[in-house]
């Protein structure tokens, strides 16, 4: 299934994309998304997950638009068409 | 009514907005909360437009660091009050409208009334904890709220109006650790100026606002664009006026 992701940024300068297509196996999660894309971009890893592996809690991750805080977090399935995007804080001002 | 004065004055903007459009400015309360890199710049321009009550809140004084953006505050300005300093500045530029500078720290114990009576709250802070309060006071009181933040050459702004949008919380459950953010005064003059755009938008009803969508600028690739946003359901802000 293809998908569209966005991301901002750090992450985005990393990646070197700020919107990529990705074709995914159908029930993927948000979880292995970001995995892969840490195997494959392994300078993503220390911006995503902490020391322990936990997803930094204020990554904003959204399908949709939707913050997958409010759905499944990281077991959140991504279906076919989905817009995923990931990206980190930005709050000074 | 506006007076020749203001019919002066505005001349060019009433060309886009007309006089109704201009007396809707005027009758105005719009609370910018902060006076820093964006808050400087918002209150700026609204005071430039004739917004004709413009409420400023900060708590801190003015430092050298804070010279590289924050644009009502000069040399001389180091050790003031903010709002002293962008009070004056602003009183200068504009003598036709009211300016209210609250020097104070804007706390859960006085949020409620700094909010009452404003048309719109611009958010100019710099931490997610008094952005989530003063989303909190917007939706609770019915008050549009336009979000906006910078680090570096990047930024993001967005329109909340209670009811129909998002809030700040269905978006960003998670506050991030506080940090000595780097950024250049530009990014601030970016989003600040999309804030009052937003403001003099949904003052006078014109265009479209940043309403269910988050406005993103990349400063460092000289690209901006904008995604689409919904609401959490189960957001304990907003979900219950959905």
């Amino acid at each position: 299934m293809k998908i569209t992701f966005r991301t901002l940024a750090t992450f985005s300068e990393v990646i070197g994309a700020r919107e990529m297509e990705l074709t995914l196996p159908p029930g993927e999660k948000i979880g292995e998304l970001l995995e892969n894309l840490c195997n494959a971009y392994p300078g993503l890893r220390g911006h995503l997950f902490d020391a322990a592996g936990l997803i930094k809690p204020y990554i904003i991750i959204l399908k949709n638009g939707r913050s997958v805080t409010s759905l499944q977090q990281l077991d959140t399935i991504i279906d076919e068409g989905d817009v995923i995007a990931v990206f980190p804080p930005v709050a000074g001002g | 009514m506006i007076t020749d004065e203001e019919r002066q004055r505005y001349a060019r903007q009433i060309l886009m907005i007309g006089e109704e459009g201009q007396e809707r400015i005027k009758a105005a309360c719009v609370l910018v909360a902060g006076a820093g890199g964006l808050g400087t710049v918002i209150a700026l321009y609204l005071a430039a437009a004739g917004v004709g009550h413009l409420r400023i809140i900060d708590c801190d004084v003015v430092e050298v660091s804070n010279l590289n953006r924050q644009i009502l505050h000069w040399g001389r300005d180091v050790g003031r009050r903010k709002t002293d300093s962008a009070g004056e500045k602003l009183s200068a530029l504009n003598p036709l409208i009211r300016i209210e500078a609250l020097s104070c720290r804007i706390a859960e114990k006085n949020a409620g009334d700094m909010v009452r009576g404003c048309d719109l709250i611009l958010d100019a802070m710099d931490n997610f904890p008094t952005r989530h309060l003063l989303n909190r006071m917007a939706v609770d009181q019915g008050i549009p709220f336009i979000h906006g933040a910078v680090r570096g050459l990047f930024g993001q702004a967005t329109t909340v109006i209670p009811g129909k949008t998002p809030c700040l919380r269905c978006l960003f459950p998670v506050n991030p650790p506080q940090e000595v953010f780097p950024i250049i005064g530009a990014t601030c003059g970016v989003i600040g100026s999309i804030e009052a755009s937003e403001a003099i938008k949904l003052l006078t009803g014109q265009g479209k606002p940043l309403a269910g969508r988050l406005f993103l600028w990349d400063g460092l690739a000289g690209s901006a664009d904008s995604l689409a946003i919904e609401k959490d359901p189960s957001c304990p802000v907003c979900g219950k006026l959905i």
